[in-house]
């Protein structure tokens, strides 16, 4: 049986973001650059012969993330040494000294991709920018792959004809943004509907995620049900709120870095959820050996919000990385709902 | 084409050098590639001629404008303006453009799939971290790796192997459901 031909072949690069990733492909006659989440996926084309230019610059992205995981590296070795010479903190030890081990296989991780890139690809309407290229050494592979393909389609470019061709590039860009703003301002009028109810919805998402960190410091030197409960509550409004934030907030100054704070205030409440799910199976594990088992769940719930968590030091830990993220998502979100609510305000 | 750190012009020098030069003013490393299409867009302005003393053939669209070529999918003639090159040397006119795009029937026109696999491999997966949703997932895990088994996935090509880890797995799960409710009834 023939099997029907292949129409894509992959092609250097890749970037995850978001929980999918953008991916290149080499199609008969276009490139094709996909975002695929696992469950859809997006497509955008650029005929070969089509493409003006591509641009790539070195960005120094990657050199700020290597050295923040340096210092994270460093902190937590550092603090875990520390810890493993003192008698009673020897699980807190083990606990920061894996941290230590994971940031150090990232370290490695980093220091293998090497520098990052940003690349842009231009056409006569479009200047867009290349997502899944952001690693030069995906982009010098790329570049050799994608140039004989174009130059296919196109013909090889005379050295002489290049001051031509970037006066020509510099009218085409400027009649493109002209086209932006008239979009832009057609978008805004259309879509400025409900600024009320994504500033309602990042209100809740960041109030909630403070009073989650307070419920939860409450709950340090003893859970009680309504503590826990309380927590629980905070942090359910607070992943509904993120989803609220996602879908309402519009295309407006500070819109972009509170989309940001939602997705990470989402990521966070999930990740929130399975540690508390994880620490409860933990829990019931280490009772059952002890021969206390217990097969109900709620019996289970009950043991896990009586728990003192300063008598175990990875608890304290665990709650005290769940108290400080929650406070650095939403103090300087709060402040930020406040401020776009009020430039928002001005401009009407 | 600028920088794109300090948007200084780029010397035409520094250009097509199939390497990283740095931006004389702000010391950027960045790859420019320019391609002979750039030369020729400026020049390019399509406009349809004129049908004169009846030598030649009309447009369908628009008899009175002289045709250049057929629509490859209907057959019409197409002048200038209509004509709507999808590929090199396939042409096709608008109206043939949209129904294809609309019945899915030309790939490279399509800019979104939903992957049913990877959608009922997760409701077959994710939910077993906290088991009781596991009661409505399965189940419609089940039936999705059914229905869309034969339904167009990813563009790119891979495998059904996800249709069948999650069918095998929500029907295992709806089994363990059946056992348990068993069991307590008996
Ligand atoms: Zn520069
Ligand atoms: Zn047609
Ligand atoms: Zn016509």
């Amino acid at each position: 049986m023939a099997r029907k031909p292949k129409l894509y072949t992959r092609l250097p690069g890749v970037t995850y973001k978001n929980f999918g990733k953008h991916t290149l492909w080499k199609g008969p006659d276009h490139l094709l650059l996909m975002y695929s989440n696992g469950m859809s996926e997006d497509y955008k084309r650029f005929y070969y012969k089509d493409i003006l230019g591509i641009v790539t610059r070195k960005t120094a992205s990657g050199t700020v993330v290597l050295l923040v995981i340096l210092s994270l590296f460093l902190l937590t070795a550092g603090f875990s040494w520390h810890l493993s010479r003192l008698v009673d903190y020897l699980p807190g030890a083990v606990f920061l000294g894996i941290t230590a081990a994971v940031f150090f296989i990232y370290l490695i991780a980093l220091l293998i991709k090497g520098p990052s890139c940003e690349c842009r690809i231009i056409t006569a309407v479009q200047d867009e920018t290349l997502r899944a290229v952001s690693l030069m050494k995906h982009a010098r592979k790329l570049m050799t792959a994608l140039k004989p393909l174009i130059v296919s389609a196109q013909g090889s470019m005379s050295a002489d004809a290049v001051p031509q061709a970037l006066e020509t590039l510099d009218g085409l860009k400027h009649s493109r943004e002209k086209g932006r703003t008239i979009l832009k301002q057609s978008e805004l009028a259309g879509k400025v509907t409900n600024p009320r109810i994504a500033n309602m919805f990042n209100t809740a998402l960041h109030g909630s995620l403070l009073f989650f960190a307070v419920t939860v410091a409450a709950s340090l030197s003893q859970r009680t049900l309504l503590l826990v409960s309380l927590a629980y509550i905070f942090l359910f409004t607070a992943g509904l709120s993120s989803a609220g934030v996602l879908t309402t907030q519009g295309p407006h100054r500070s819109a972009p870095a509170l989309k940001k704070l939602a997705w990470t205030g989402m990521a966070f409440v999930l990740a929130a959820f399975i540690q508390s799910y994880g620490e409860m199976l933990v829990l019931f594990m280490v009772k059952s050996f002890k021969g206390q088992i217990t097969m109900d769940q709620f019996d289970m719930f009950r043991q896990y919000y009586s728990l003192k968590p300063l008598d175990y030091s990875v608890v304290t830990v665990m709650e005290s990385v769940k108290i400080g993220a929650a406070a650095l998502l939403g103090i300087p979100g709060v402040l930020l709902t406040v401020i776009h609510g009020r430039s928002h305000h001005e401009s009407h | 084409m600028d920088c794109p750190r300090c948007h200084t012009p780029l010397a035409p020098a520094n250009i097509n050098t199939d390497r990283f030069e740095r931006c004389p003013s702000c010391g950027a490393h960045v790859r420019a590639d320019l391609f002979p299409a750039a030369f020729s867009a400026g020049k390019k302005t399509e406009t349809a001629e004129k049908v004169i003393d009846g030598s030649g053939s009309g447009c369908f669209y628009h008899p009175d404008k002289k045709a250049v070529v057929h629509c490859g999918s209907c057959g019409r003639f197409l002048c200038a303006l209509c004509d709507v090159e999808l590929s090199a040397g396939e042409h096709i006119c608008f109206s043939c453009l949209e129904t294809g795009k609309k019945k899915k029937k030309r790939v490279d026109l399509e800019h979104h799939r939903t992957l049913y696999d990877g959608i009922a491999l997760r409701l077959a997966t994710i939910p077993l971290l906290i088991f009781w949703f596991t009661l409505i997932t399965a189940p419609v895990a089940l039936y999705m790796s059914i229905r869309y088994y034969r339904a167009p996935g990813s563009i790119i090509p891979r495998t059904r192997v996800r249709f069948i880890a999650a069918g095998i797995l929500s029907a295992c799960q709806i089994a363990g459901w059946i056992a348990g409710i068993y069991m307590i009834a008996t």
